[in-house]
């Protein structure tokens, strides 16, 4: 079993340039602040919207980072303590991206006028989708590997899911993090 | 003597030194029958001659020259694992089960082998003669020794008397009832090598001993000993109803010999199921299904009989992934991470008995003598053999072994320690004017000691540790030699309904886990010894036992991990249906003309 590396290189240059532009564009922003909307919903929500998303990235950012680690150690797979505090990190991860989803489902829907409001709103919508999608088979890959349904080849192919899967969470995620930043600075309403 | 000498040579290079000119026999090539050859043969004694049953003070047969005379070729034979051991070009292999030196009154438990296994002896490290190695543990081999090069004058005088201890085919392929091994071992006990085929295939009676012998004693003239010595003097009275017309005698002989025959020496038995709990006991699954030990540990004529390592052909994987001889059933090992099957034997989950909280004991045929005539039937009889213990095998895998903590006493020298035969430490014991009987404790091993140091510096390995006298305090310190001696358990082989495992992932998570956290028993005279806690951990180089205690932790959140997971996919397969359905609505209205 070896682990899709074309995945992982795309991630970790999708992280790369992302963190680059928030870069570039926090330096712009400086020079010129952008325009903001007054603030939708109560003061409650937008909290609780406030920790939504950061909770999302952060658990995000800790599963995928414990098992990236396995990149650093030149490991096979993910095994020992750093296989530990993933899966600490898992349940929690899940949690908040189903609560991501509650919350950011309404707001991603396509509409037709969003052609015209730029590139930022409609990739977000995408990759909103797309990670909901890859979420799913990751989760479930790993859960039904925890079960004796398959035997061990079976459970090598979910395990090598799970692993394909994880790394385009991680990227569409983040794509999806990023452009929902982008459209906040833009001050879309959406 | 010079024509002893030359006979002894010849019987030597009969078994020993003709390898090179092998070469096919009658009994070597077989036709492709699959039934069983009649062999109604003469007997022939060890100078090539035939017996006969009128003979006036018959000789022993000799099982090279009746097997081997015409029909199977011995010097190929000779050099299977079976009697190999002595020669110097053979790979040692694997770790294997050591011979045994006991010795009750110095408390020695030595683990000796003619292959270099690490942690064992050779016999000649501990000042052991071949013959001596032959007297003691020669009952429980199919033979195969002989003086070796550097043998003493009086070591050879000796062989002469007694003769070799030639390759014994009769061991595993005599299936007649009157087959008796335990006759055998007691004619080796007596020093009768040559004699000890005859007495234990019923073929004839055995009487006398050759060690009571002087060393000019000559089997061919056995009537030269003074008269005091003329009933010990050995000799063979053969029933003239074992003889058919002509003379030859029906051996009941087969190709693949029964388990029961390999049971003889390679029994291994838990000490809880002997004696009246003996019907307690289990078997290997293979042995239960009808697969005898030759249907997977088979040879060619070389006798290199095929041993139980994980990979090839008729191992685990042989049979069980790789192919199905035999039919055997392909694993499905449902639930269980490949990662188990890089860093674990099959023998882990399968071999021996489930790990427990402390180790088991167990007796073995070999080293215990089981089957010999008034075997010490006690559970505590010495050695004392441990299992199962976990530990990583040269692949780096883990699996299951069986143990014996070294005990005995040496000569130290720097790091390393020089083992000294008991004899020599009953000299010191007598010296320091303890009773041969004495319980060897503390006090019993700093007067022995102090006794010991008066010719070089000399110490006491036990319980793992290397103890000697600090002025006149004993005191106790790690020493690689007394590490405990630990080779692989391959059987009692136990199905998947009993494999570790099948309860379920926490029979090796769990923060209690035999596997990991079983205690492993310390054997030591000395009580201070007994006290050290080890456990399996110790013995997994590279497991991190606070790493497993925490990996057990979290399982206990397993559940929790499980249904979270699923119910998270569950919603967010919801949440995406709620949106499919919504975008399909509105797609179906678009065709319509109308937006929602």
């Amino acid at each position: 079993v070896s682990y899709p590396s074309e995945v992982t290189t795309v991630l970790v240059v999708t992280l790369a340039i992302i963190v680059a532009d928030l870069v570039l564009r926090t330096i712009l922003r400086r020079e010129r602040p952008a325009r903001k909307e007054p603030s939708q919903g109560s003061p409650l929500f937008r909290g609780l919207r406030l920790a939504v998303n950061v909770g999302g990235v952060v658990t995000l950012f800790l599963v995928a980072s414990t098992a990236m680690s396995r990149l650093m150690t030149n490991e096979a797979t993910l095994t020992g303590d750093r296989l530990i505090w993933h899966v600490s990190m898992a349940p929690a991860f899940a949690v908040a991206a189903v609560v991501v989803a509650m919350f950011w489902a309404y707001r991603n829907r396509f509409a037709a006028s969003d052609r015209r409001r730029g590139w930022a709103l409609p990739l977000r919508k995408i990759f909103f989708w797309l990670s909901m999608l890859i979420a799913i088979p990751t989760f479930v890959t790993i859960i039904v590997a925890m079960y004796p349904v398959t035997d061990t080849a079976g459970q090598a192919e979910l395990i090598e899911l799970h692993r394909t899967c994880g790394p385009l969470l991680a990227g569409t995620g983040l794509l999806f993090a990023y452009f929902a930043l982008m459209t906040w600075i833009e001050g879309s309403k959406d | 003597m010079g024509t002893r000498r030359f006979l002894m040579a010849a019987a030597l290079a009969t078994v020993f030194l003709l390898p090179a000119q092998s070469q096919s026999k009658l009994g070597d090539n077989s036709s492709g029958s699959r039934g069983q050859p009649a062999h109604v043969i003469p007997l022939r004694d060890p100078e090539g001659d035939t017996i006969q049953p009128g003979d006036h003070r018959a000789l022993p047969f000799s099982s090279v020259q009746t097997c081997g005379g015409e029909c199977h070729d011995v010097s190929a034979i000779s050099r299977g694992w079976h009697f190999n051991a002595q020669q110097s070009n053979v790979p040692a292999g694997r770790n294997g089960q050591p011979w045994l030196l006991i010795d009750a009154a110095t408390a020695t438990q030595i683990p000796l082998s003619y292959r270099a296994w690490p942690g064992t002896y050779r016999p000649q490290q501990i000042g052991m003669s071949e013959r001596e190695f032959v007297t003691r543990f020669g009952g429980r081999t199919a033979g195969g020794f002989a003086p070796g090069e550097h043998a003493s004058e009086a070591d050879r005088a000796r062989w002469n008397v007694s003769g070799t201890l030639e390759v014994n085919c009769l061991v595993c392929h005599d299936a007649s009832p009157a087959y008796n091994q335990a006759e055998y071992a007691t004619q080796v006990a007596k020093e009768n090598f040559r004699f000890a085929p005859a007495a234990a295939s019923g073929l004839g009676l055995v009487t006398g001993s050759s060690k009571q012998m002087p060393d000019t004693f000559d089997y061919l003239l056995p009537n030269s000993v003074e008269d005091s010595l003329q009933p010990q003097i050995p000799k063979v009275e053969y029933s003239p109803a074992n003889f058919l017309p002509g003379g030859k005698v029906a051996f009941d002989i087969v190709r693949t010999p029964k388990s029961s025959q390999c049971y003889y020496c390679h029994t291994n038995t838990d000490t809880e199921f002997t004696g009246e709990a003996r019907f307690k006991g289990h078997e290997d699954i293979h042995l239960v299904r009808g697969i005898g030990c030759n249907d997977c540990h088979r040879h060619g004529l070389d006798h290199m009989v095929s041993r139980g390592y994980e990979t090839g052909a008729l191992t685990c994987e042989g049979c069980h992934a790789e192919g199905n001889a035999m039919g055997a059933p392909h694993p499905a090992h449902e639930g269980i991470p490949p990662v188990h099957f890089a860093k674990m034997t099959c023998t882990s989950c399968h071999s021996g008995p489930v790990p427990e909280q402390t180790t088991r004991k167990f007796k073995n045929g070999m080293t215990h003598g089981l089957g010999e005539f008034n075997v010490n039937k006690s559970p505590d009889a010495a050695p004392h053999l441990y299992y199962p213990v976990f530990a990583r095998n040269e692949q780096g895998k883990l699996s299951p072994n069986r143990m014996v903590w070294p005990a005995f006493w040496g000569r130290v020298q720097g790091a390393t320690v020089t083992p000294l035969h008991p004899d020599q430490v009953k000299k010191a014991i007598a010296k320091a004017k303890l009773s041969p009987t004495a319980t060897v404790d503390e006090h019993f091993v700093e007067s022995v000691l102090r006794v010991l140091n008066e010719d070089a510096p000399s110490g006491y390995i036990a319980g793992g540790k290397l103890h000697r006298l600090q002025g006149s305090a004993l005191s106790a310190e790690d020493n690689a030699q007394a590490q405990p001696y630990l080779w692989p358990i391959a059987h009692d082989v136990r199905p998947a309904t009993q494999a570790l495992g099948a309860k379920g992932c926490q029979d090796c998570h769990s923060e209690n886990a035999a596997i990991f956290f079983g205690k492993v028993a310390v054997d030591s005279p000395l009580a201070s010894d007994r006290k050290t806690a080890l456990t399996m951990a110790k013995f997994e180089k590279n497991i991190d036992a606070d790493f497993q205690s925490r990996l057990a932790g979290s399982w206990k959140y397993r559940g929790m991990l499980k249904l979270i997971g699923l119910t998270a996919a569950g919603l967010l397969v919801l949440v995406l249906l709620a949106y499919v359905v919504r975008a399909v609505d509105r797609l179906s209205a678009a065709t319509v003309g109308r937006a929602r």
